[in-house]
């Protein structure tokens, strides 16, 4: 079967990411020749305003704000997009919570994987080994190469699923694959979500950042991102700062003590490796009225964090 | 620790070598004790504190019982404060509080009330009744106490009921740990088919319809055509988790040596509410029956009126179901579907459809059938229903079908439902075949489809079955 197939066996371990390699971020990068990057997923989208930090900053920063993203795909782009660029930008702020920096198995599935796939090329073993093989038990990692059926079932799965989900709208409707895309998108848009049932499914996405596994910082540390990342961009001379931003998951005084310990650790860490760190997490005038959930700020809460951050970065970036 | 997680898998192949090769039923039984307290603790060590100590409580109460140190009146009080007592207070605190919270609002009082936010201990609901039953059934001298502490924290730990039941009788599971267990071939060919199954409708049918129904209720105001998807989809779901949660359980029951009771037979084939509850949940439904509704219709009988016969028609089933719907978890929407079924149970019996009644043509059995299905669907919708003012405001706001887009939705997610719970049907008519030379290919045939889907729809994360919960 592998031969008539053309597949490898036994197979290779993980995924294998498609050769073509978006280049949006480097062309973005080279053309607007930006000196600050954002990077982030959804709570930078939701919290910080690009035009209100260039008018208080006068700064117009390369803003990567992707939803969903996290930082096996922060990893791509940097090595795949920024690093690459012939414009090399002075600071780049990464914006995450918690956890995300060293959970590198977190968001890297199903519809995450197809993002990630977009970034990563054949070439990228490191994001293989760190997203998907290192989470993987030695039953997972035998059927995966010797059993054709376990290794190939997120295909076979995606093309069972395609058929359900496409086929009867098609011939009933004349209502294809783009077609039905836009109507989930549109009939379960964020605003359509009840608030309560939105926070509690928001909540319980964000459960695996706070397994006992991903808090101890020591042991996951040398198998996250988070070092490539950091040498990937003093390199290229290349500031990086990790911005902690504020969650309601805990309040500062309820927060448990595995977490605690595991935020001083990061801070340390970076404080060693010549990383700038600026935590939000405490921070008083972000009230809990700004957040619309856990994470995600108001639009009068965006315009607030834009202000407390960019006060907090100007003696960073005035610095010649 | 699930029974579809990778550690269960290996915590059982482990346990189950050294099961078998302990050579008396002593060893088996004390070694299948440590493994369940092992299973239990996983979820959180601190759930083995109050199993052990209830199940202490219960042991020495029905030992009690049997020696007759206190009157059996006051030793069945006791257990009864005890195991409801607990059950209560970890299951009903923060909903009596917020409740109290809310009135207090109400009446204008501005006063905080602290939640204690303490985690359900999985299983409690289950157990609570397993070991109620066994305490009644020694006061009514039904059943011995059982005089070895061992054999009877196993009938209550026993870990493949434990979190998720069936709510075994201590006449079935506890002559069985009393009695020497062999191994044999038909353990095992008893067992797979149930394993296989159990897998196959939780990972592929079951999660899979999650995704669908999941999005459907977390809108704020859906349109009534995909509630009543939703609502479909989530019939499908419900039957397939919890069913093949009982498949598993019953399953690894097998490969231990034990024979323990069906749960489900085609609940949805149902043509009555009565027997609906015949078929779904059996082994909680005849708990009811059996602690519940009896002796409520005993007590209403005995009732010196002439509205006596009314009243036992009318209250028994009402304080069952809604018993039935406290069980099943904290909040308004269980309440109001427990009461749901006590008002259709009461209809179905005043019109003269209750019991066993049966339609004497076919057109009448489909259009029983028919309407059963629409009311049990619409009883799921309560049951999975954010809240009970979600469901009235969809019913008096919504419009059928809002927008367009929700027509192209409507027909994707349908499509998916009905994709994913066709091989339910298929199943169905397997089973049905009768003629051995056709059933001996399609059966294996039906086995190697659901084997091969099984292993394309594994994934990594164990999501947790829904009756966890309860």
């Amino acid at each position: 079967m592998p031969a008539r197939y053309q597949t490898h066996y036994p197979r290779e371990l993980g995924p294998e990411f498609k050769p073509q390699v978006r280049q949006d971020w480097r062309e973005k990068l080279e053309t607007q020749k930006a000196e600050i990057v954002l990077m982030g997923d959804s709570v930078l989208r939701e919290g910080i305003d690009p035009s209100q930090f260039k008018a208080l900053t006068g700064e117009e920063p390369l803003y990567v704000a992707i939803p969903g993203s996290s930082s096996a795909l922060w990893y791509a782009i940097i090595k795949n997009n920024i690093a690459v660029s012939t414009h090399q930008p002075r600071y780049l702020f990464l914006f995450f919570r918690d956890t995300m920096l060293t959970t590198p198995d977190y968001r890297v599935t199903g519809k995450y994987f197809t993002m990630l796939d977009e970034f990563a090329s054949p070439d990228d073993t490191l994001i293989v080994q760190y997203a998907y093989i290192n989470s993987m038990n030695w039953i997972e990692k035998l059927l995966e190469q010797y059993v054709p059926l376990y290794g190939n079932r997120t295909d076979l799965r995606n093309s069972i699923e395609y058929r359900l989900k496409y086929t009867l709208p098609f011939r009933l409707l004349r209502c294809g694959e783009v077609c039905v895309d836009q109507a989930i998108a549109n009939v379960f848009a964020d605003e359509k979500m009840a608030f309560i049932l939105k926070e509690r499914a928001v909540s319980e996405a964000e459960d695996y950042l706070y397994e006992n596994k991903n808090l101890d910082f020591n042991n996951q540390v040398s198998r996250s991102f988070l070092p490539e990342i950091i040498r990937t961009l003093q390199e290229k001379n290349v500031q990086l700062v990790l911005v902690q931003v504020k969650t309601t998951r805990f309040r500062s005084g309820n927060r448990p003590f595995l977490l605690n310990k595991y935020l001083a650790d990061l801070q340390q860490y970076a404080i060693a490796h010549n990383v700038l760190y600026l935590s939000f997490s405490d921070n008083k005038r972000l009230k809990d009225a700004y957040f619309v959930d856990q994470i995600h700020l108001s639009d009068e809460g965006k315009e607030v964090f834009t202000t407390l951050f960019s006060e907090a970065i100007k003696p960073i970036i005035d610095t010649p | 620790m699930h029974f579809t997680s990778f550690v269960f898998i290996l915590f059982f192949l482990a346990f189950f070598v050294l099961y078998w090769a302990s050579p008396k039923r002593g060893i088996k039984n004390l070694l299948f004790l440590v493994a369940s307290y092992l299973f239990y603790g996983w979820f959180h060590p601190w759930y083995c504190l109050i199993l052990f100590f209830t199940t202490l409580l219960d042991y020495f109460i029905a030992l009690g019982i049997g020696r007759k140190i206190l009157s059996k009146k006051t030793l069945m009080l006791l257990s009864f404060i005890v195991n409801f007592g607990t059950m209560i207070f970890f299951k009903y605190n923060d909903f009596f509080l917020l409740e109290i919270q809310n009135a207090l609002i109400q009446l204008g009082i501005d006063y905080q009330l602290t939640t204690l936010h303490i985690i359900f201990p999985l299983g409690l609901s289950f157990y609570t009744l397993k070991k109620f039953a066994y305490i009644l059934d020694v006061a009514r001298q039904n059943i011995v106490p059982e005089t070895n502490f061992i054999n009877f924290a196993l009938f209550v730990a026993f870990f493949p009921q434990i979190t998720s039941g069936p709510i075994d009788r201590a006449q079935n599971l506890l002559s069985q740990i009393q009695s020497e267990r062999k191994w044999s071939r038909s353990l095992f060919n008893n067992a797979w088919p149930l394993i296989l199954m159990g897998f196959f409708k939780k990972l592929v049918i079951a999660d899979s319809l999650a995704v669908v129904v999941d999005k459907i209720f977390t809108l704020q105001q859906p349109s009534i055509l995909l509630v009543l998807i939703g609502a479909f989809g989530f019939t499908f779901q419900l039957l397939t988790d919890f069913s093949a949660y009982t498949d598993l359980s019953r399953g690894i029951s097998f490969l231990l040596g034990f024979r323990t009771p069906e749960n489900f037979k085609s609940p949805y084939l149902s043509i009555t509410p009565t027997d609906f509850w015949n078929r779904w949940h059996i082994t909680l439904s005849e708990w009811l029956r059996d602690y519940i509704f009896f002796p409520v219709r005993r007590l209403c009988l005995r009732i010196k009126s002439r509205a006596s016969k009314q009243i036992a028609l009318i209250v028994p089933p009402l304080i069952t179901m809604l018993a039935s719907g406290f069980w099943h978890g904290t909040g308004w929407t269980y309440i109001v579907w427990g009461v749901y079924y006590g008002l259709l149970i009461v209809i179905y019996q005043i019109a003269g459809f209750g019991g066993a009644w049966k339609p004497n043509n076919r057109f009448k059995l489909a259009a029983a059938w028919m309407l059963m299905f629409g009311l049990i669907m619409f009883g799921w919708l309560i049951f999975r229903s954010p809240s009970i003012e979600w469901l009235v405001n969809i019913g008096r706001h919504s419009q059928f079908v809002q927008s367009s887009n929700e027509i192209f939705v409507a027909v994707a997610s349908l499509s998916t439902i009905t994709g994913y719970i066709a091989p339910l049907l298929i199943k169905h008519f397997v089973d049905a075949i009768k003629k051995d030379a056709i059933r001996n290919w399609v059966e294996p045939l039906f086995y190697a489809v659901a084997l091969t889907a099984t292993v394309v729809y594994i994934n990594s994360s164990t999501p947790d079955f829904i009756y966890f919960q309860f």
